[in-house]
């Protein structure tokens, strides 16, 4: 299996203030991979330097073998690599077709974009339903789908996805996660980071546990289930 | 907005346009009402190059009289610079006195399409060079900088010789511009429909906008820009290219204005200004075209109004006819702010409203809560509980 993507001593923060103090990580084509940790770990700043909002002071970030360090985050998307942010961050008053318009924003083939719109629908039938409607006024779950749905009509090779569980009701998590599991078994390279660190490990081929900005275990997602150290920190076991 | 809307919307405004294009066979092209009408198109135009910015990207523009000031400015001195019959060196002369014996230096057949093309880059490229070091301010911030940088211009208009100062530059008859071999006098039938096409014009430009690929990435920067640019949507670029927009309507609009004032007096040309337009866009609905020709209609014709005699009442003498204060119109632009912020807070004509655009049982809420406001003792809800 080749690399898609390949973090190498990534330093990266805000201002003076390091946060990721050299993370390296790999995702290969088609896998599930999931980032688990504390808050303040890390794992949505990674994803963030990955997409270049934040900037990344040393090390590498390798995507299908070019070097996108430091990229503006225009091109970033350009090369197939989108994001979902943490919180949806839906355009609340654009409707919901709008909101999956915008993004295709980058691509130009009107006719494939169809068809990808209506696959879309097909995967989320309620947004099909609801998509006359202001994304302001979906649910949480919805909006959860609207933005994955936004992200996929980008047409990305990989798609990181930040806490999609976020604020979601058991029931919805589950709904959320088995569509995760359908895309990445559709083909969709997957990296995913997660404070539901069990339902995350459970689908993920490969799981990185960080902590205070380095990544302090790596390991297929079952074998970190057992891992009496993740099962005391983040699963609950004492 | 769905297709039946999208008809309403363009049936509107074909019918206003055409309400324009209709007045002067009823009040001709001198008096009272058509320069009303003028001067309400005109502040129109301005009204949605300023849309662009506030309501399309969201940024809060406090300083658009720049725009209006840079356009009036730059078509009055073109039109009066004459070239000094001994040294053949560029004058402007000031105060109203005219040489004799020289020369227009830029009239020439068409040249006031020139000009209005040249007020309309000239204020892109300010609006870019304004937009330039303001690109990562947001709210607050970009309004207090744009209101200060309007402050900067208008000192400098105010104070500059080739201006006039604070003396006013006049467009004697020698000096209107020409178009077609026609002169575009104040009250001629030429500059009406010169105004009515541009504001046709603007009113069609700012629909395409809105729906455009650009306009959506505007609505988004607005919206979210981390969002849009998680889209793939190049938000300097974009901010930047609304700059541009705004501007080039604003120097239209600005030059326009100068005719219809048949000058220019940097003194007219204060924060007040850039405040009205703004309220125009508040009053009608930030966001929303039509809603920007409302607010328009309402607060220009209401200044005029003010404008005209009213009877006072004086000790000793009785009745009196006077007119208000010219300031005296902020007082009611201020009472139609409140007024509009309790009653209807989204604007008259807002683009969107959650589900349809207007729907009735909206309409019913608001009406009942409307008359509950009149009414003495507990409303029907609350009796009802």
């Amino acid at each position: 299996m080749t690399d898609v993507l390949r973090l190498e001593n990534v330093v990266a923060g805000y201002g003076r203030m390091r946060i990721l103090k050299g993370v390296s990580l790999q995702v290969s084509q088609g896998e599930l991979v999931a980032i688990i940790g504390a808050n303040g770990a890390g794992k949505t700043t990674t994803l963030m330097a990955i997409c270049g909002m934040v900037p990344v002071m040393s090390g590498r970030i390798l995507f299908h073998g070019e070097d996108i360090t430091n990229l503006p985050t225009v091109d970033i998307v350009r090369r197939g690599l989108t994001q979902v942010p943490e919180g949806r961050r839906l355009f609340s008053d654009l409707t919901v077709l709008e909101n999956l318009e915008m993004g295709a924003f980058q691509r130009r083939d009107r006719s494939a974009v169809e068809k990808d719109l209506e696959a879309c629908f097909q995967l989320f039938p309620v947004l099909g339903e609801r998509k006359k409607q202001l994304a302001g006024s979906l649910s949480g779950g919805e909006q959860q789908m609207c933005a994955m749905a936004r992200a996929l009509v980008a047409r990305p090779s990989v798609l990181l996805l930040d806490e999609p569980s976020l604020g979601l009701s058991p029931i919805l998590v589950r709904q959320i996660f088995d569509v995760i599991e359908e895309l990445n078994r559709e083909g969709t390279t997957i990296l995913l980071v997660e404070q539901n660190a069990l339902k995350a490990l459970q689908c993920a081929n490969r799981g990185y546990v960080m902590e205070t900005g380095q990544v302090a275990l790596a390991g297929p997602g079952r074998d970190l289930l057992e891992d009496e150290k993740v099962k005391k920190a983040y699963l609950g076991y004492s | 907005m769905s297709r039946r809307n999208r008809r309403v919307e363009w049936f509107t405004l074909a019918a206003v346009c055409l309400a324009v294009a209709l007045v002067p066979l009823f009040y001709g092209f001198r008096g009272q009402v058509p320069s009303t009408v003028l001067k309400i198109c005109i502040y129109a135009v301005m009204a949605l190059g300023l849309h662009v910015v506030v309501g399309l990207t969201g940024l809060l523009d406090l300083g658009y009289v720049t725009f209006m000031a840079t356009g009036a400015v730059l078509t009055v001195v073109s039109m009066v610079a004459v070239a000094d019959p001994e040294t053949g060196t560029l004058i402007i002369p000031v105060g109203g006195r005219s040489l004799r014996g020289a020369e227009h230096l830029f009239h020439f057949p068409g040249s006031y399409l020139l000009v209005l093309a040249l007020a309309g880059l000239v204020c892109s490229a300010l609006g870019v060079l304004r937009g330039l070091p303001t690109l990562h301010l947001t709210g607050d911030y970009y309004a207090i900088v744009t209101l200060g940088m309007a402050e900067i211009m208008y000192i400098w208009y105010r104070t500059a010789e080739w201006t006039g100062g604070p003396q006013s530059l006049w467009l004697n008859p020698p000096d209107v511009p020409t178009l077609f071999g026609y002169k575009l006098y104040y009250d001629s039938a030429i500059y009406y429909f010169l105004v009515l096409m541009v504001f046709t014009a603007t009113i069609i430009g700012s629909i395409h906008l809105r729906d455009s690929r650009v306009g959506r990435a505007l609505s988004a920067i607005r919206l979210d820009p981390t969002a849009a640019m998680a889209c793939g949507v190049p938000v300097s670029r974009y901010k930047l290219t609304a700059f541009a927009v705004s501007g080039f309507i604003g120097g239209i609009g600005g030059s326009l204005f100068a005719l219809w004032s048949n000058g220019f007096s940097a003194i007219g040309m204060e924060v007040w200004e850039s405040i009205l337009l703004v309220c125009c866009l508040v009053l009608g609905g930030i966001g929303s075209v039509r809603g920007a020709l409302l607010g328009s209609v309402v607060l220009v014709a209401l200044g005029e109004i003010l404008r005209q005699k009213v009877p006072h009442y004086s000790s000793g003498v009785g009745l009196v006819w006077k007119a208000w204060p010219p300031e005296a119109r902020f007082l009611f632009y201020g009472l139609i702010l409140v007024a509009l912020m309790r009653f209807r807070p989204a604007g008259v004509l807002p683009d969107r409203v959650a589900g349809d655009p207007f729907p009735p049982e909206l309409a019913r809420a608001w009406s009942e809560r409307a008359t509950s406001l009149f009414r003495l003792g507990p409303s029907r809800k609350e009796a009802s509980r």
